[in-house]
Formats: C-alpha cells, structure tokens, sequence
C-alpha cells in the first residue's frame, strides 16, 4: 500500500514529461521516478532551502550591479533532476557534433572562397551583409581551421518527445558553469537520490576545454591560454572565475595584456612580460580591439587583432562567428549541414519558412494566423507577430510587410516545450524546460554530456531565460554500467 | 603570476587584518568608556583615523553607539568594519579562480553577516559579542588561507600584505592615547595608566606572556616595549616587520621575484628604527616614535607598490 506519493496530483496534460513520457502514452518507468515520489515535500523543501543557501554562500551567482553596489543573485535551482536516455542522449550527442562540425565549415568558407554563396546555397546578402560578418577575419587561416570553439546547442522537445534545434550560439554561450555545480549540489544535498543511478560524469569539462582550446594553439613548446573577462562588473563574472580555475588558467582583463611590435601577446606579471598563445574572451567583438572596432573600448587588448594576423595567438571564439547563429542563417542550417557534410542534419530544426522563397511565402501569407513571424535582422524578440494572438489589424499589418519585404522576414509554427517536475510553491508540478548541450572544438569536436537545463519557474510560461526568472536544473545522462 | 593578482592578494591581507583591529579598538574602547557617553572616551577613536569632520558631518554629537555604528557598519566610511570586509570580498572577488573556493565561502558568509549588522538596530550591549565574533571571523578567516591556499606567489604577497597591516595597526592602537600630544602641551596630557595598558595587552592577546616575561611591577613603558618590539609576540611591530621581510626573502628565493633597491633601503630604514628605540618608550618621545614609525611603514608600502603592482612593461 502507498503511504503518499510526490507525483499524487501531477498532471502534464498534453505536454511531453521528461520524467514521465508523452501525454497519454505509458508512463516511463524509472529508478529515479520510484525514489522522488517516497520523497516528503517537506523534505524536499528543506533540502531545496539548504542547496539554495549554500549556494550563496558560494557565490554561485550571476551578479547585478546598481546604484547600490553589488548584488550577487543565484539562479534558482531546482531540485528534481532532468533525466535523458542514453539511447537519446546518443543521438543529441552525434547531432550536435554534426551541427557544429558543419557550422565551422560554414565559417572557414564565408571567411574564404565563399563557395556557399557561389553555389548559389545561402544568399550573399544574408552573409556579407550580415552585421556580425567581419571583413577583418577574410582570408585568414586559422589553426586547425576552428572557428566556434565553445558551442551551445538550444533545444527544445515537442509533444511527440522530438528534439528541435531553437537557436545556435557560436559567440559566448555561457551557463556551463551552472551545469557543473549543479552536479555538485545534487551530491551534497541528494546523495540518496543519485544512489544506483549511472549518470555520466561532467567535472571534466575545465580538462577538455583547456585541451580543445590548446589543440588550436599557435605551433609552440607549452602553449599558454589565458581567459579574457570583461572585469568583476561582469553579469557572468562566476562562470569566467570557475572556468579559469576549472582549466588552470590565468583569468585576467584587458588592462593585464600587451601587444608588442613585433605582434607578440604577453601578460603583465611580477617578473615581467610572459608570453600568451591563446585567449579564450568572453568579450565581444566590437570591444575586443580599439585598434579595429570600437576605439572607446576599455576592455580590450590594443593590437591583438595584429598579432592573430601575425598568427602569434588564437583567439577563441574567432572573431565574426556571430553570422552563424544569426536567425536568417538559422533557417538554412539544415541546407547548410547538407552542403558541407553531404548528410542529412541528424538534429531538426523548429520548421521555418524562408520568407524570400515563394512558395514559403505563399504558405506563411495563406496560414497567418497559426504562424509566428520574425525579422531576421533583429534580436530580442523585436518585431515578432504572434499569429494566434495577433488582432486582426495586426495580422493586416504584417500582411502587408511581408508582401513589400519578403526577404526580411521567416516564420515559424508556435512551438511548444516539454515539461518536468518541478519544486513550486504549491507542490511538484510540470513546467517547460529547454536543454542547452555544450560543444567543444579544437581538431573534433566533444559534447558535455547532457548540458544546462533551463526551467521557467512560473506556471505555463515558456521563457525560460535567467532574466526573466528562470531557474537551472541538473542534467543527468542515464548510462547503465556509466561510472557517475 | 599577473601583477594585478599580487595586488589583490596584498590588499585582501590588510583589509582582513584592518578589520580584526578596528573590532579590538572598539571593544577596548568600550571597555574603557565603561557604558559611558562621553566625548572623552570615544573622540580619540575619530582623531586617530582622522574621521572628525566625516563622523560629524553624518552625526551631530559624539555618542557610544553613534561611533560604533560609524565604525563597524557605515559602508560609506572607508575605516569602518562593513568598508574593509567589502574590500577584502572584492579584492577576493579578482582573485576567485585562484584562491580556494572554501576562502571564497567564508569571506562571502563574513560580508553577508557584516551586512546583516548594518540592516538592524544595535545597542551597545552587544559589542562585546560583535566585535568577538568579527575577531573570530578574521582568524577563521587566516586559518582557512593557512590551511587551503596553494603556496604560490599570491599567498606570499597575502602573507606580506597581512605583516605589513598588522604592523601599522599596533602603532596606531597604541597612538589612540598618545595622539593628544599633537594637539596639546606636555604637562597637559595624561598618558594613559598601568589598567589601560593590561587591557591592550589582553587585547593583543599578551598579557599572559607579559606576566611572564615583567613579574614585577611592570610599567607603561614596558607594555609599549613588549607590544612593539617584543620578537615572540605575533602582534608586536617588530615581529610583523620580521614576517615582512620574510615573505620578502621568500619571494625572490622561492619565486624569483627579487625586491628592488627602493624597497631594500625602506626595509631596512625601518628595521633600524626598531634597533634604536627611544630611551624611555613614553610620552612625547613614544608618540613620536610611533609617528615614524608609520611614516616609515608607508614609504614601505608605497615602495612595494611601485615595484610589484604597477610594473613599467
């Protein structure tokens, strides 16, 4: 006889559970479910309360500077882990590697002979005119040819349980540092609920990006790496601290490195001028060189866009990898993997209509009302027209700009995000997660297994950004036999 | 090692040590004061940090609890408690990926617990309790760096940073009775007696190895001897200016990283003034001493500075 069950009143609905399978399908069976529903909520809130705490006397915190100093705010976390099978964690995995192995294709080419423009496969426009494209970074050659050393994949899953791909990041995605010390967390505070469980080890991440990094280092004896930080002000100030001291690495700013004449990088230390061969930044481009792109950046290095010319530095990720990730780009993702690897993508993307063709258009102009339509050229959500919950002068509107400017906009169904238990105010109740893997590249390419999940904390929401109060969930790669 | 890190290093050191004295100033003068209000017991505290015009300009009256609050939780005065232990976090802060991350945790539960004091009502019975619990903290505080960090070249400038404070801080503990010499006559001064000095010694936790070490009738003279120059006393100002040069030597044998002649001849400059005390350590003549003595422990400072922190590449 059950004394009481956690999952007594949890109801997903319609919506794809990662712990308990799709809507009105059998429900997954698990070690993990069985363990978490003898769970008390009460503990389960006490312990959540502990994990918090400890958190923030960690400083496991993005950080918020006001007017009244700073503000080290954690991200929720929560305690009821987000698990994936093996069996599809195999196939995220090559789906990922794939993504991005073609994504470095892309970029060497755009930055070279621009076959995929002459092949007549992605607009020129879209590329050279595309405001992440460098014209610095053309006719570069780049050690082992890598461009987007560190990848985030976004994910998200349908109602059928299908893994789509939302949105590339080939610039700084950050959030890995969330993933490792959840993990950490979850065997302080949980040690009972990872029992038995075979879950794949992720604590050496800081190990394979230092390698990864150093495989793309100048040739040679003893590369040294350094990670550039835009300063404590920074939101992610913790994650550049955790990746430096996870690689062993220096973490320094702007202000610490110099090029020389001769393009040489160095750092400042106490005995002198000691010599760097790669720099991992999480600066952007437009402040990484005054010398080349905003003359009022502080935060960069004068002259290093010279001495990787020189091909005395890597610079990772290279300069100009935002065309990658661009929306426009995003929806010819599955033509380029094609193009570049002769393969079909493994990985879907959220099907999207390419305004500028024709027949999509048709499509999109006949089907407005269940579409969402997006610029291309904008970022944050500006200028998108929810199709079902657009008034009718609204939807005219947009009618008449895709009609005058097609080539400005895509469209997309309304998508919808699979749920997993989470800890609320009321109890343990579904709410829609996305999964963020990490990609590493230096000569290959390797995927922390699982990644960052992301959960929105407020009931129906699908926004599920640190900003706007999401929480971070552990990610556990399910492998029997696995050493966790 | 990058310069900017010594430099944090450096600085984390004295914020701490500054912290731990300001909490062992307040309660001695606490004790002192005996509950009392006056301007008397608790003016000395502002003179000595040079503090008057700011306090006064927050406050209108000089009251016990008004000069504890300034000091241990107004985060807008730079001598307070709150200002050093912020300090100490943000150096710490630059330093993250170095340190240990049980360091991190604990100077982030000691800012967190520092700021909680600013966010309620005190009375001035608590302080007692207060300022024991911020010492505790700051020697929880060395013994986590002692027993975690990695001894690298930034624990050796924590080390030097930490000395170097530590032996600026006793002069100015000291001087709280001594200032008035400044601002007054000779005849008009009294010098602090035999129950002020015990009460410093205990709070430099010395008294014990005093008794020791003076059996009989021991005078002010020999406290202020004992505190300063005494070499077995962690708190003495010889004994933080051996450390001093210590980490030093320790720097340029284990590290390569060789002072350079300013520092060589501040060093030594101040190590020959603690040779060559004055007669009788009382008085004028022992304000005086300690006057240069914090001259000299500046230009020290300042020389190291130059050399380590800000190096012309």
């Amino acid at each position: 006889m059950k004394i009481h069950d956690l999952f007594e009143n949890y109801d997903h609905k319609t919506d794809f559970c990662e712990l308990f399978g799709p809507a009105g399908g059998p429900e997954n069976e698990s070690l993990l479910k069985d363990k978490l529903s003898h769970f008390k909520l009460r503990t389960l809130n006490k312990r959540n309360a502990a994990a918090e705490r400890e958190l923030r006397n960690l400083g496991i915190t993005f950080t918020v500077y006001s007017d009244a100093g700073a503000i080290d705010r954690i991200l929720p976390f929560d305690p009821i882990p987000r698990p994936i099978s093996a069996q599809d964690w195999d196939s995220l995995e090559a789906g990922c590697k794939q993504r991005v192995t073609a994504i470095n294709l892309f970029l060497a080419d755009i930055y070279s002979d621009q076959k995929i423009i002459k092949d007549d496969i992605v607009p020129a426009d879209l590329i050279l005119g595309n405001k992440n494209f460098r014209k610095e970074m053309v006719g570069l050659n780049l050690y082992a040819n890598t461009y987007t050393h560190i990848s985030g994949v976004d994910l998200i899953r349908d109602n059928n349980g299908d893994f789509l791909v939302l949105e590339d990041n080939c610039r700084s995605p950050s959030g890995v540092s969330y993933v490792i010390e959840n993990r950490h967390l979850m065997r302080r505070s949980f040690p009972d609920l990872m029992e038995r469980e075979f879950i794949e080890s992720v604590s050496n991440y800081g190990q394979k990006l230092r390698g990864k990094l150093l495989e793309t280092a100048p040739p040679v004896d003893n590369p040294q790496a350094v990670l550039l930080t835009p300063g404590v002000f920074n939101s992610a100030y913790f994650e550049h601290v955790f990746l430096a001291r996870e690689m062993g690495v220096s973490l320094v700013e702007g202000r610490d490195l110099i090029v020389d004449d001769d393009n040489r990088v160095f750092m400042k230390t106490i005995t002198g001028l000691s010599p760097v061969h790669v720099i991992y930044r999480r600066i952007d481009d437009d402040f990484l060189d005054p010398e080349v792109f905003r003359e009022d950046s502080m935060l960069g290095v004068p002259g290093v866009m010279r001495a990787l010319r020189a091909g005395n530095v890597t610079i990772a990720n290279a300069v100009g990898t935002g065309v990658a990730d661009d929306k426009a780009i995003y929806a010819y993702m599955p033509r380029i993997i094609e193009y570049y690897l002769n393969e079909p993508a493994i990985l879907k993307n959220v099907e999207t209509y390419i305004c500028r063709e024709p027949d999509s258009l048709q499509y999109v102009l006949d089907h407005l009302p269940e579409l969402v339509v997006k610029p291309v050229g904008e970022s944050g959500g500006y200028g998108i027209v929810i199709g079902p919950k657009a008034a009718q002068s609204e939807l005219e509107e947009v009618r008449a700009l895709l009609k005058k400017d097609p080539s400005n906009y895509i469209a997309q169904p309304m998508i919808n995000l699979s749920v997993c238990p989470t800890l609320t105010a009321k109890g343990v109740a579904p709410r829609h997660v996305d999964l963020r893997p990490f990609v590493l590249t230096g000569k290959d390419c390797w995927v922390l297994p699982g990644g960052l999940t992301r959960v929105a904390m407020r009931e129906g929401s699908m926004i599920v950004n640190s900003s706007q109060g999401g929480g971070s969930k552990d990610t556990w790669v399910m492998r029997p036999e696995a050493s966790a | 090692m990058l310069s900017r890190f010594a430099e944090n290093a450096f600085w984390m050191g004295r914020y701490a040590e500054r912290a731990e004295n300001l909490s062992r100033l307040l309660l001695m003068t606490e004790i002192f004061a005996g509950g009392e209000d006056s301007d008397k017991a608790w003016r000395p505290v502002l003179q000595v940090f040079f503090d008057e015009d700011a306090y006064m300009q927050r406050y209108k009256t000089i009251t016990a609890l008004n000069v504890v609050k300034f000091y241990l939780c107004e985060a807008n005065n730079p001598n307070s408690v709150y200002a050093a232990v912020h300090m100490l976090k943000e150096n710490a802060r630059s330093l993250r990926h170095i340190i240990s991350t049980e360091s991190w945790r604990q100077i982030s539960v000691f800012f967190s617990d520092v700021q909680a004091l600013s966010k309620r009502r005190l009375s001035l019975s608590e302080l007692s309790d207060i300022c024991s619990d911020i010492r505790t903290a700051c020697f929880t505080h060395r013994g986590v760096i002692e027993g975690t960090w990695y001894r690298d070249e930034v624990w050796r400038f924590n080390r030097l940073g930490s000395a170097l404070e530590r032996a600026d801080q006793m002069t100015r503990l000291i001087d709280m009775k001594y200032f008035e010499y400044d601002r007054d006559d000779d005849e008009n001064v009294a010098p602090p007696d035999v129950a002020w000095w015990n009460t410093l010694l205990r709070s430099a936790s010395g008294f014990h190895a005093f008794q020791r070490k003076h059996p009989v009738d021991p005078d002010p003279a020999d406290a202020a001897r004992f505190l300063l120059l005494d070499t077995q006393l962690p708190l003495s100002v010889r004994g933080a200016v051996r450390a001093v040069a210590y980490q030093l030597d320790r720097l340029h044998g284990d590290f390569n990283v060789e002072p350079d002649k300013a520092i060589g001849e501040a060093l030594s400059a101040l190590e020959a003034r603690l040779e060559t005390p004055p007669e009788r350590l009382n008085g004028r003549a022992l304000h005086v001493y300690l006057d240069h003595l914090q001259i000299e422990i500046l230009a020290l400072a300042n020389a190291i500075g130059a050399r380590y922190f800000s190096p012309s590449a």
